[in-house]
């Protein structure tokens, strides 16, 4: 999406007022919890919607 | 300021801690050589276990002996850990995996040290005519009774701490 928006990561950690260190977090999967606050602000940035940014994956050996 | 106050109830707790391990640990370094001394000792040796004198043979007093020097050695290694968890706590670390290892190992020894103490309480408590008597007095049980209790204390505060790492954790990884 971020490049699609042809905006770089900095940019947009700016933007929506988060450092690039949890910009980072973000898009590697690492972080346990995005809270809604933020999630607006990306969406509101990027001009899409949360399931633009964000999709689901099954866990090892669970059903979906 | 709520800091200052608890770092200065900190270092008063460690010095507290600091002197108790260290009579502790004469205990530990006098006791082994007295449960010798008695194995030496030919005949009946007077024993004097929670005020009361016991005639019991030499065996049982070395087996009562090991026993007490056992949970004695468990109490100290507790207060080995607790001490140093304190330390941790002095540099400001909290929430750490060492923080909750220590509390646990702390919690198991005092459970151990506990249980070591009843054994002589219930099982090996000869009095003066020789029979094997259980001792219910609430003098008795006090050490046994207040270590267990310290002990699962130190057990669940330390799972209180896991559960406090998962949330901080958590915390900081909600962006």
């Amino acid at each position: 999406m971020l490049a699609r928006r042809k905006m770089r990561s900095n940019e947009l950690a700016e933007k929506i007022g988060i450092t690039t260190a949890n910009l980072s977090i973000l898009k590697t999967g690492k972080a346990k919890a995005i809270r809604f606050s933020t999630l607006e602000a990306i969406c509101r940035e990027l001009e899409c919607q949360p399931g633009d940014i964000m999709e689901f994956t099954a866990g090892k050996g669970e059903k979906v | 300021m709520f800091f200052k106050y608890t770092m200065q109830r900190l270092s008063l707790l460690r010095s507290i801690i600091g002197i108790l391990f260290f009579f502790s640990m004469l205990g530990v370094i006098v006791g082994l050589p007295l449960i010798l001394i008695v194995l030496i000792f030919p005949t009946k040796v007077p024993f004097n276990f929670n005020g009361y004198l016991l005639n019991a043979d030499k065996m049982e007093i070395v087996f009562l002996s090991a026993v007490i020097y056992a949970a004695h050695c468990a109490f100290t290694y507790g207060l080995y850990l607790l001490k140093k968890t304190l330390a941790l706590f002095s540099k400001r670390i909290f929430f750490d995996q060492k923080v909750i290892f220590y509390l646990g190992r702390t919690g198991k020894s005092f459970l151990i040290s506990g249980l070591l103490w009843i054994v002589p309480l219930f099982f090996c408590y000869l009095p003066a005519d020789n029979r094997v008597k259980t001792n219910t007095d609430a003098d008795g049980f006090a050490i046994p009774i207040f270590h267990l209790a310290i002990g699962l204390f130190f057990t669940v505060l330390s799972e209180v701490f896991l559960m406090a790492k998962k949330m901080k954790e958590e915390n900081e990884l909600t962006i």
